[in-house]
């Protein structure tokens, strides 16, 4: 009766143990998936000149205080543009015309 | 004894394995930052370094310069054409002159309008004030462009 008792007992408590060893691995592939789906979205660092379409490099030019105290977000990309532009301009033509209109032109008195 | 036996192993494994997970995701996350930082600095240390070396030997300080930027621009105009030192040395200054006419400009309208921040509008209205005619609508419509393109992305 004894033996009887011990093999009833491996019998029952074996296939609890499984499924609990199942439910362990899925749970732990669930988290992993989860995991890996928010680590690898927000922590890829992409520079900004990729960003905006750019080839110059939006830097922080602007930021050593020379200027003013604080720089927005969007200046040193709306500068890049504007800067790439000119390149782009004086290399596919003279640049010697840009710079004689720059220095001989006079902004507005009244803004 | 059999169950007993069982359980150990089974209650093992997954406490070792999800930290060496977590390690490995974390390892690659921590470094790819300084890679992609170092490779602009590397960049612009290769462009220093090669007008440095045709002149002297010591003393290396990195120095930076669009000529790198200003070559890539060339290309997307005029894939097949190439530029002289001396050319790109003019188009340095060139990059450089309008910057700090612009920088300058956008200062001054700050401190006019008594506000200690350059926006993208402030340089959209020195654009407007330096650039003449033509030329200064379309650096605005190229501004805009890839502002709106940043923000978006």
């Amino acid at each position: 009766m004894e033996a009887v008792g011990d093999g009833v007992r491996n019998r029952s408590k074996s296939p609890r143990f499984h499924l609990r060893v199942s439910q362990r691995w899925t749970l732990a592939l669930a988290a992993k998936k989860v995991v890996g789906r928010k680590l690898g979205g927000p922590k890829k660092p992409v520079p900004r000149s990729v960003k905006a379409g750019l080839q110059f490099l939006v830097s922080r030019y602007l930021e050593n205080g020379r200027h003013a105290q604080r720089v927005g977000t969007g200046t040193p990309v709306y500068l890049a543009a504007v800067l790439g532009y000119l390149a782009a301009e004086a290399g596919g033509f003279n640049y010697l015309p840009l710079l004689d209109l720059a220095n001989n032109y006079l902004p507005p008195l009244s803004q | 004894m059999a169950p007993k036996a069982e359980k150990k192993p089974a209650a093992k494994k997954p406490a070792e394995e999800e930290p060496a997970a977590e390690k490995a995701e974390k390892a690659p996350a921590g470094k790819k930052p300084k890679a992609e930082k170092r490779l602009p600095a590397g960049k612009a240390e290769k462009g220093s370094g090669e007008g440095r070396k045709a002149g002297r030997k010591k003393a290396k300080k990195s120095v930076e310069t669009y000529k790198i930027y200003i070559f890539k621009v060339l290309k997307q105009v005029h894939p097949d054409i190439g530029i002289s030192s001396k050319a790109m040395s003019i188009m340095n200054s060139f990059i450089n002159d309008i910057f700090e006419k612009l920088a300058g400009e956008s200062a001054k309208l700050a401190r006019y309008n008594k506000k200690p921040t350059i926006t993208s509008r402030e340089i959209q209205t020195s654009v407007r004030l330096v650039l003449p005619g033509e030329l200064a609508k379309h650096a605005v419509s190229e501004g805009t462009k890839a502002v709106t393109k940043f923000t978006s992305a």
